[in-house]
């Protein structure tokens, strides 16, 4: 019989040396083949597929806004105003690569004095028929004396050292509003800029703002890192009375990709060092650094398939790697830990076999619900888990028992034995744990959910104290809603953006909506503008004017010709209108409002970013195929709506799941109602402690609570079946390893610094422990507590 | 982002007065000798605190026939408060305090409040002035070239330099002390457009208690 045995184990050991030898060929393979995996570090998978939220995440992410640098120089006392002007123009000067397009550092005093003369005198195609109505009414002899007498008081005066190139140019300010449109333009900025010495200035006059435009995309890692580097190089050149911040894009993508490195590197490696040490010491069994392999194994086959199906994987996702692990592994130790009851493979087998694939397909279950999300991340970590959840179930009943067949005579030997037990009475528990989850449903109407994209952005703190100081420094205001619009030309895009802000003006009045097309209108109405201009001073109006000024400029003294530039630019003739788009103004307002796209054209119009005028302007922008508007409020309201609705019809659809298939499995109405109390307690206590610690909810906490939910109700089949059974493997060994090494995978991701990752994980921790605690010690109270009055005295059926 | 750039298109500056154009001097000090020359007048000016004077103004604009002398005083109180008053031949006075410029003319008797940031060109002659009258010239050497046009009395031609943000606007500044070098009595001004102006200040009074109603000229409405 002894001899039978031992021959039986010696066919055993040579199946385990071909077994590994395969394994090992398909790992050979999975690593090498991991070379060619397509890495993405873009948020935009834990946004949900909803067209206007990819719209203004989009938009915010590409404009070439958003691509601009700015660096804010400071002293700290405003007397040495002068070294802060050197230190900006030195390093201005010092700028010279082709990775910056150009440097912004203020105005040039020549520009602006014959670009506003000559935009003043091209004006006049600007000027709509009314506003020719209100002109004529204005050309009698009164008004034109007190405008005489009103500019030589004002040519007197010190303010008139400002207003003079544009009296001479247009005397009786027939541009005075169009200009006041310039300057309303200028005005509604989000920083609080002054010029002063030609440069952009703060208020306190201790900060000088220059912007470097660039054509490197924020999310062009090497490019990004060679422009940042280059700019922080030529800082190095300042004097030490000033001092340099740093604002970009570009700083938050390299930042996410540093801390998402690491943060895998950690999760990885403390994993793998936990995972390790509770195996050896506990175990103490070489074999037990099996059970660490068949998740490694499961998990980068799943990495390899699930890149072959979806094209490319998130760091994300990733970094969650070590969470799924820790969940796959728990198949192995249900195995393990059978092999270890003492009694034969085949034995032990069949006992575990059916919890242990109740549990995976109850798992699987729940992830597969989120297959159907509209959160593409949600769907990626979906596939991720239910494949490394398959591989490892199949690893753990298929192949893992031979390589842990032991020799039969130390079988006894190996025998596990959970050894903490309550000695407390089940009702106190059952009172215990009621009070625990009553005090979570206390909280519950607390619950707080957040909803700005910023949370997802992983960047180191620095980078949002520098931005935070920017803010202050510059006392930047509330960020401004947009109507955008699109043309596969600039032209062409003018011309829509007229139409666009004719319907705009209905909406408010013309104050509050801040676009390119009050000073620059499409060609052709310039040119219909300029034919009913010159036909207006034709009509006799001319003359009449020249006379009132000849009468009345005498009286103060001003010469004959004083104001000849603005008698020729009365008879401003049509072929000016191509002369307006070469204006120096508009060369500079141009850059702030539109931008080359590779479609073709952007033209951005700027409005109060309030819910009331939002969705006025959205109702009406259905009627513009070739325009969108982008409101930052908006697209928190519209994210918090889609997470919520896609939040409820998961949860809905997992409630109704998770029930369903416990009760396909265990066929028993009270055993299920059981089973279900550690999901029940885990989903009860996360919200309620989260809410406790003024922790919001996000995306990422919202998917663990999901997860959590269906490992916890894992825990909760394996005790029900371990009481009903009456199985001889240890259970609550089984399930408190299990408990544990999920522990450390989401433990790991507690220690991150990445904050999907870190919600994700702090999550995780909660529902796992109060999961287990619920699974180990309410269970069985429980179930001893019902049996007593309503179970059959047979064990029921399971498939 | 870049509309800041041109936020200062607005504004303009263009200081008006003939005067003869005059020569600059052959013998001018190098930079040591000039830096000297600013280093003593800061110590002999750098004290004051507060300054008042009348003064005249000859103005000549391309835009009129003739020269026009203005008469008026003005008052600056560190660190911020700056009032120009002309009396003839208008009344008119405007007044920079607490990041506000108040206007007020006798025609309309009415007082308009700007904020500082809409006048950014205006704000920059007025700390142009005040590093003038409260002797912070070194600083100066950044935006000009500096010579000496006469050591008696001292005259000294300030030429925007090419990083200058006055290089388009002025020809050149020069300003005049009286024996001591204690305070300032001619500033001249040529704009690139040819236009000129000369202020003579006269009764300068130093760190002298200024009348707070020089400040408040909304009372001047009625």
């Amino acid at each position: 019989m002894q001899a039978s045995m031992q021959s039986q184990f010696r066919f055993e050991r040579k199946k385990q040396i071909i077994l590994a030898i395969a394994v090992g060929l398909v790992v050979l393979l999975a690593l090498f083949s991991l070379r060619s995996i397509k890495l993405t570090n873009d948020i935009k998978v834990m946004l949900p597929q909803q067209e206007n939220i990819l719209q203004t995440f989009d938009f915010f992410r590409k404009t070439p806004l958003a691509g601009n640098v700015f660096v804010s120089f400071e002293i700290k006392d405003s007397k040495e105003f002068p070294k802060l002007i050197s230190a900006v123009d030195q390093f201005s000067a010092s700028l010279d690569t082709p990775m910056i397009k150009s440097v912004v550092t203020g105005t040039d005093g020549v520009i602006s004095y014959d670009g506003i003369r000559e935009f003043v005198r091209l004006a006049p195609q600007l000027m709509s028929e009314e506003e020719l109505n209100v002109l004529d009414a204005r050309l009698n002899g009164p008004f034109i004396h007190k405008v005489i007498k009103k500019l030589y008081r004002d040519l007197l005066s010190l303010s008139g050292l400002v207003m003079k190139p544009v009296i001479e140019q247009d005397p009786l300010g027939f541009q005075k509003e169009t200009l006041a449109k310039l300057r309303n333009l200028a005005t509604n900025m989000k920083h609080n800029v002054e010029i002063r010495n030609g440069h952009l200035i703060s208020r306190d006059g201790c900060h000088a703002l220059v912007i470097l435009e660039t054509d490197i995309s924020i999310t062009e890692g090497v490019g990004a890192k060679a422009l940042i580097r280059y700019i922080e190089d030529a800082l190095l050149e300042l004097p030490t009375a000033v001092s340099a911040d740093l604002i970009a894009g570009h700083l938050h993508s390299l930042s996410n990709e540093r801390v998402i490195k690491r943060d895998v590197f950690v999760t990885i490696a403390v994993a793998s060092i936990g995972f390790l040490a509770l195996f050896l010491f506990l175990f103490k069994d070489i074999k037990a650094l099996l059970l660490f392999m068949v998740p490694i194994v499961s998990v980068l086959i799943s990495i390899l398939i699930c890149s072959w199906i979806l094209g490319e994987l998130s760091y994300i996702i990733m970094g969650m790697g070590a969470l799924i692990s820790g969940i796959a592994i728990d198949y192995c130790i249900h195995v393990y830990v059978a092999m270890r009851s003492g009694q034969t493979r085949q034995v032990a087998m069949g006992e575990i076999t059916m919890p242990i694939m109740i549990g995976a397909l109850t798992t699987v279950g729940v992830y597969s619900v989120f297959l159907l999300s509209r959160i593409p991340g949600y769907r990626e970590l979906a596939l991720f888990t239910v494949i490394s959840i398959l591989l490892s179930l199949g690893f753990a009943i298929l192949l893992l028992p031979h390589f842990l067949t032991n020799n039969p005579g130390k079988i006894a030997e190996y025998k596990l034995k959970f050894r903490w037990t309550l000695n407390i009475p089940d009702k106190y528990v059952i009172l215990i744990w009621s009070i625990l989850l009553g005090s979570c449903l206390l909280l519950l109407p607390f619950v707080n959910f957040k909803t700005d994209v910023r949370q997802y952005d992983g960047s180191e703190e620095s980078i949002f104290q520098t931005e935070e100081k920017f803010d202050q420094d510059w006392e930047v205001k509330d960020r401004p809603a947009m109507i955008v619009v699109e043309a596969t030309s600039f032209n062409e895009a003018l011309e829509r953006n007229y139409q666009i802000q004719q319907q705009v003006d209905l909406i408010f009045d013309n104050e509050s909506y801040n676009s390119i097309s009050r000073v620059w209108l499409p060609e052709s109405v310039r040119h219909e503008n300029l034919v009913r201009w010159s036909r207006f001073w034709k009509e006799g109006r001319y003359k009449k004017l020249k006379d009132y000024f000849q009468t009345y400029s005498t009286q103060y003294d001003f010469e004959e010709n004083a104001f000849d530039p603005f008698f020729k630019m009365l008879y401003l003739a049509p072929e000016e209108v191509k002369a307006f788009e070469k204006l120096s103004v508009l060369k500079l307002i141009k850059p702030r409002f539109a931008f080359e796209t590779n479609q073709g054209c952007q033209i951005v119009n700027f409005f109060e970013d309030s819910e009331k005028l939002v969705e006025k302007v959205s109702q009406a922008s259905k009627n513009w195929p070739d325009a969108f508007v982008v409101s930052a409020n908006q697209f928190k309201q519209l994210l918090s709506k889609a997470i919520l609705s896609e939040t409820t019809f998961l949860s809905l659809a997992i409630a109704i799941l998770i029930p369903l298939l416990t009760f396909i499995f265990l066929k028993n109405l009270h055993y299920v109602m059981i089973a279900l109390v550690p999901a029940i307690t885990s989903v009860l206590v996360i919200l309620g402690m989260l809410t406790c610690f003024k922790i919001t909810l996000n995306a990422a906490s919202i998917f663990a609570l999901l997860v959590v939910g269906g490992l916890s109700i894992d825990y909760g089949i394996f005790m029900v079946y371990q009481s009903y059974k009456q199985l001889k493997s240890d259970t609550r060994m089984a399930v408190t390893l299990s408990a544990l090494t999920t522990l450390f995978g989401a433990s790991t991701l507690v220690v991150t610094k990445h904050p999907v990752l870190f919600y994700y994980g702090i999550t995780m921790v909660l529902g796992i422990l109060s999961g287990y605690f619920s699974a180990v010690f309410v269970v069985p109270s429980l179930y001893r507590l019902i049996k007593q009055d309503n179970f059959p005295t047979e064990p029921c059926q399971t498939v | 982002m870049k509309s800041f750039v041109w936020i200062g298109i607005f504004l303009f500056v263009s200081f008006g007065n003939p005067v003869d154009g005059w020569a600059l001097s052959d013998v001018s000090p190098d930079q040591t000798e000039i830096r000297q020359v600013l280093h003593d007048l800061e110590k002999n000016i750098g004290y004051i605190e507060s300054i008042q004077a009348k003064f005249i103004q000859k103005k000549r604009m391309k835009l009129f026939k003739h020269e026009i002398e203005l008469s008026g005083s003005f008052y600056m109180q560190k660190p911020d408060h700056f009032a120009w008053y002309t009396h003839s031949p208008i009344e008119y006075a405007i007044i920079f305090k607490n990041n506000k410029v108040l206007q007020w003319n006798h025609e309309t008797n009415r007082v308009d409040v700007i904020s500082f940031k809409d006048m950014p060109i205006l704000r920059t002659i007025v700390e142009q002035m005040q590093s003038w009258f409260y002797g912070s010239y070194l600083s100066l050497l950044d935006e000009y070239e500096i010579e000496i046009v006469s050591n008696a009395p001292l005259r000294i031609c300030f030429i925007p330099n090419e990083h200058s943000f006055y290089l388009k606007m002025l020809e050149h500044v020069v300003i005049q002390f009286n024996q001591e070098q204690s305070a300032i009595d001619l500033i001249e001004v040529e704009e690139k457009s040819g236009d000129m102006s000369i202020f003579h200040f006269k009764e300068t009074l130093i760190n002298k208690e200024i009348d707070p109603s020089v400040w408040e000229i909304l009372g001047r409405a009625s």
